[in-house]
């Protein structure tokens, strides 16, 4: 016994990093190095960009932020934005909440599988290609207008590319994989035996939906909702490629200001006003139910 | 009388495994079943299959001698106390137990009523408003027990429901639960495989092993007259001495041993002759021979060691056939008991059962 | 069973213009018609043919890879960090390193834009690998967290009990664990530099445009079905790293439950 323990401690250790790992304090870089970096490239160009909304130059000024507002179309496009954002959103959780429910349900792995990739590969593929192929789909002669007019159901072509239509459909697209994904990974931890213990007291499965899993998917419901309506006022591709000259989003006029009226000062008091409403949005609600008793184990 | 529940010929499979396999059962109005097995001996699937959660591929149940078998679970007014308890955790404790009443469209103030009734029962008073991830286990076991009762259902159902309990804390709800079920009247089958647990608390047990009912009886039968080499060695500890039938006439079987004694016993089943079998004894029913002390079996086995287990002493000793055998002796007889030691022990045929030894062909080739 | 009609209804509309994309990418007329009167292969030939094309594509694999590994790097040591190390200002570090995926694109890409004007660095390759990879290190940062939280403290522990020092043990032990998270967080970023727009449109010019600038140009000034042809090549290679990366996360998987 005692030979054998000897001889094992009598091999040398070989240490390659020795020197590297024996600085004190060399850890810290790993904390030190990516928020450096990220302070110096996201949190001090936003700041910076920022200021100019709130400063001519010389002095501290709300002068750009009231311009906004009191100018019309200006103003209009900031409405606009959140109508169409609330529109998109309303139809990613509609379209998103049953695909959720139904990966919930599903028994078998392989299809639920399946069923997870058929859904994530449009996430996949740029918003730009999915972008371009809506614009085929929904042009005067596209599949859409085909299938309607051979359903008999208009005899002309709809106008669908250049409206608010076409520019949600192209949002909703690209918004439906992360309704899908907030909402079934709360579902996912519904324990599948509240559903039996609801049917087992006497509810039918409607009813045991009703007063279990739905209250119960609320926080993702409301996760994905937030997610998709901040993305929604941040869209830029759609507005230009499928949307009419209404559906101009608040990042356009924004490109606009900086790009061709050069105006860096409205601009950033746009981003000021963007940026706040997607602090407010994500920041109150998780405030107001972070507390709720029921929710402890669900968030 | 008939039976209140009653399982017909059940069969339950997933692809070509039998997780249930021609299942009968019947249970007494007020009765507290058991269903105790290891894990995988299909005793949950039972329970579903009750429950209405998982549907028969065969055979049939009854409840209070209307068929079940195609209802749907919400359909079969079930009580059921879950595993994990399955409480609603975005309801308070009042809207948990009142939710099957509001589902039988119960009027508001009777819910109440029924409600405070059922809280007092499992001593909750006072813990209406609260949800359930504020309450203990123990608590939370109570609520789950409280929602299962309180619409009055004719069968009550608990899967392993003191599982996630320590040790204390399951006795004492093992109690409360007996004495709830007692005051009620109501009839409950229990799925667990802690068969202390079912020895405490049921009227009768099932056991179940590979899908099948191996043996149901009374726990006093069920653990002196076990029928079965899984059922002996399932609950509490045994000692077998490995035999074969020399003659059997009208439950009469004559059984030879492997020292060359011969045992006469009663057997439950009928025994083929020249058929391998086993002499079942509990280690307490093993004794130390003194002078004067009378048994119709004796053994000189060399004690192999002892362990203290608490009230007693366990001595694993071995005879001269090979068979290792375990007994139970008091402190004070264990005294002066050394390894290596000859000892005489005999026991009695009145406290012995004879069970066929089905594994005999496999041990022979292990 | 209608929950289940719904459900395939709704993604068979989602997936099916990208897959109508495909057959028009060999269409033999100048305009987009389905199904195509023709099939050739004239648009493959003119993409192939098409300077332009070919040097935004090799631009984008060029800087796509780098800014793979600076993500890749950052993103992985912030991760680490954010698991392993307790710090004064924990709290602050992970909405710092989230910060991107929840501001508005445009206000990261204008903000940048602004920033890098003082230093020249506005259509260069190294403004583009900066700016690119700040959108995805926060995906890195999140998938490697994912999979190190798979990855059992203990083992990393056992071996530095055997005498390997704790940067040998993370990247004998840990680093193979976490493989898949590496993969998928590296993957997106190299993505990215030709699917997201917004962040190159500010930030190229001449000698920086990527992929997607010039399909956005076309798109908006010459629309022909060379955009298809250019569609379905990424769209194939967007399907494929899909698989592959699936195919490694479900060799992990199994490998970890032989592992249980």
């Amino acid at each position: 016994m005692n030979n054998a323990q000897m001889q094992i401690t009598a091999v040398p250790l070989k240490r390659k990093n020795r020197r590297l790992s024996t600085i004190p304090g060399m850890h810290w870089l790993l904390f030190i190095i990516p928020a450096l970096y990220m302070l110096l490239l996201t949190f001090i160009p936003i700041i910076k960009i920022m200021k100019l909304g709130v400063h001519d130059g010389v002095n501290y000024t709300f002068e750009y932020l009231v311009q906004v507002f009191n100018t019309p179309v200006y103003l209009k496009v900031i409405i606009n934005t959140f109508k169409i954002s609330f529109i998109a959103t309303l139809a990613a959780l509609l379209l998103g909440y049953p695909v959720a429910y139904l990966l919930y349900k599903m028994q078998s792995d392989k299809w639920r599988n399946i069923t997870m990739s058929l859904i994530m590969i449009p996430f996949w593929i740029s918003v730009l290609i999915r972008t371009f192929t809506w614009m085929v789909m929904l042009q005067n002669e596209g599949v859409i207008n085909k299938v309607l007019m051979g359903l008999g159901l208009i005899d002309q072509p709809l106008q669908l590319l250049y409206t608010s239509t076409g520019n949600i459909v192209g949002m909703v697209h690209y918004l439906f994989p992360y309704m899908v994904l907030c909402i079934y990974s709360v579902m996912k931890g519904i324990d599948s035996r509240l559903l039996q213990a609801a049917e087992g007291m006497g509810a039918r499965p409607w009813k045991a939906f009703r007063d279990v899993v739905f209250p119960l998917s609320m926080p993702g419901v409301i996760a994905g909702v937030l997610i998709c309506f901040v993305f929604s006022l941040g869209f830029f591709i759609t507005g230009v490629l499928l949307g009419g000259p209404k559906d101009k989003m608040i990042s356009n006029l924004i490109a606009n200001f900086i790009n061709v009226t050069l105006n860096w000062h409205l601009a950033a008091a746009l981003s000021i006003i963007l940026l706040g409403a997607t602090i407010l949005l994500i920041a109150v609600p998780f405030l107001i139910f972070r507390k709720h008793p029921s929710l402890k184990g669900v968030i | 009388m008939t039976a209140h529940l009653e399982i017909i010929s059940a069969q339950k499979n997933y692809k070509n495994f039998k997780a249930v396999d021609n299942v009968h059962l019947s249970i007494n109005k007020g009765e507290f079943v058991t269903i105790l097995g290891p894990s995988g001996s299909g005793k949950t699937t039972l329970l579903k299959l009750i429950a209405g959660f998982e549907s028969l591929n065969n055979g049939a149940i009854l409840l209070d001698g209307q068929e079940i078998t195609k209802k749907k679970a919400y359909d079969r007014n079930i009580g059921m106390v879950f595993q994990n308890y399955a409480l609603f955790p975005h309801m308070t404790i009042f809207d948990n137990i009142a939710y099957p009443l509001q589902l039988r469209k119960v009027p508001k103030q009777e819910i109440k009523e029924q409600v405070y009734k059922a809280l007092q029962m499992v001593r909750l008073e006072g813990f209406d408003s609260r949800f359930p991830s504020q309450l203990s286990g123990g608590q939370q076991q109570r609520v789950a027990l409280a929602r299962a009762i309180v619409f009055n259902p004719p069968l009550l159902l608990l899967d392993e429901p003191l599982g996630a309990l320590d040790k204390n804390l399951r006795q004492q709800m093992q109690f409360e639960i007996k004495h709830i079920q007692e005051k009620l009247g109501i009839t409950t089958v229990n799925v667990t495989h802690d068969q202390e647990e079912a020895l405490t608390m049921s009227d009768r047990i099932c056991v179940m092993n590979h899908g099948r009912v191996e043996q149901m009886d009374t726990p006093e039968r069920l653990y002196n007259c076990p029928q079965s080499k899984f059922v002996s060695s399932f609950i509490g500890e045994i000692n077998w001495f490995h035999g074969e039938i020399i003659h059997s006439e009208s439950g009469l079987s004559i059984v030879k041993l492997l020292n060359g004694q011969v045992v006469r016993m009663k057997a439950e089943q009928t025994l083929k002759e020249n058929s391998a079998v086993l002499i079942a004894i509990r280690p307490e029913n093993i004794h130390v021979v003194h002078e004067g002390s009378a048994y119709t079996h004796k053994y000189h086995v060399k004690v192999m060691g002892k362990t203290y287990i608490g009230d007693s002493f366990r001595v694993e000793a071995m005879t001269d056939t090979n068979e290792r055998i375990s007994i139970k002796l008091p402190y004070a007889a264990t005294k002066e008991m050394a390894v290596g030691d000859q000892l005489e022990v005999g026991w009695n045929t009145a406290d012995a059962s004879l069970i066929p030894d089905d594994e005999a062909k496999n041990d022979a080739v292990s | 069973m209608g929950l289940r009609l719904l459900v395939i209804f709704i993604l068979f509309v989602f997936l099916l213009p990208i897959i109508l994309i495909i057959p028009l990418s060999f269409t033999s007329v100048a305009y987009f018609q389905i199904p195509p009167p023709g099939y050739s292969l004239v648009w493959y030939e003119k993409v192939l043919q098409d300077p332009v094309w070919i040097q935004v594509f090799s631009r984008s694999l060029f800087i796509g890879a780098i800014t793979a590994i600076v993500s890749l790097v950052v993103g992985t040591m912030a991760a680490v960090a954010f698991t392993r190390l307790n710090f004064w200002g924990k709290n602050i570090f992970l909405p710092l390193m989230l910060s991107p995926m929840v501001v508005p694109t445009v206000v990261v890409a204008i903000g940048l834009y602004h920033f890098f004007s003082p230093f020249k660095l506005a259509d260069t390759y190294t403004g583009m690998v900066l700016s690119n990879s700040v959108i995805a290190i926060p995906i890195v940062f999140t998938l490697v967290i994912a999979s190190l939280k798979g990855v059992d403290r203990n083992l990393e522990l056992a071996a530095m009990g055997l005498g390997s020092t704790p940067i040998g043990a993370f990247f004998k032990i840990t680093v193979p664990l976490m493989k898949t998270g590496l993969f998928s967080g590296a993957l997106f970023a190299f993505s990215l530099v030709f699917d997201e727009p917004i962040i190159s449109l500010f930030m190229s010019g001449a000698n920086t445009k990527t992929l997607p600038i010039k399909y956005w140009e076309s798109l908006r000034t010459s629309i022909d079905p060379s955009i298809a042809v250019v569609s379905t090549v990424l769209i194939i290679m967007t399907v494929a790293l899909f698989l592959i990366q699936g195919w490694i996360g479900s060799n992990a998987a199994k490998r970890n439950v032989r592992q249980e």
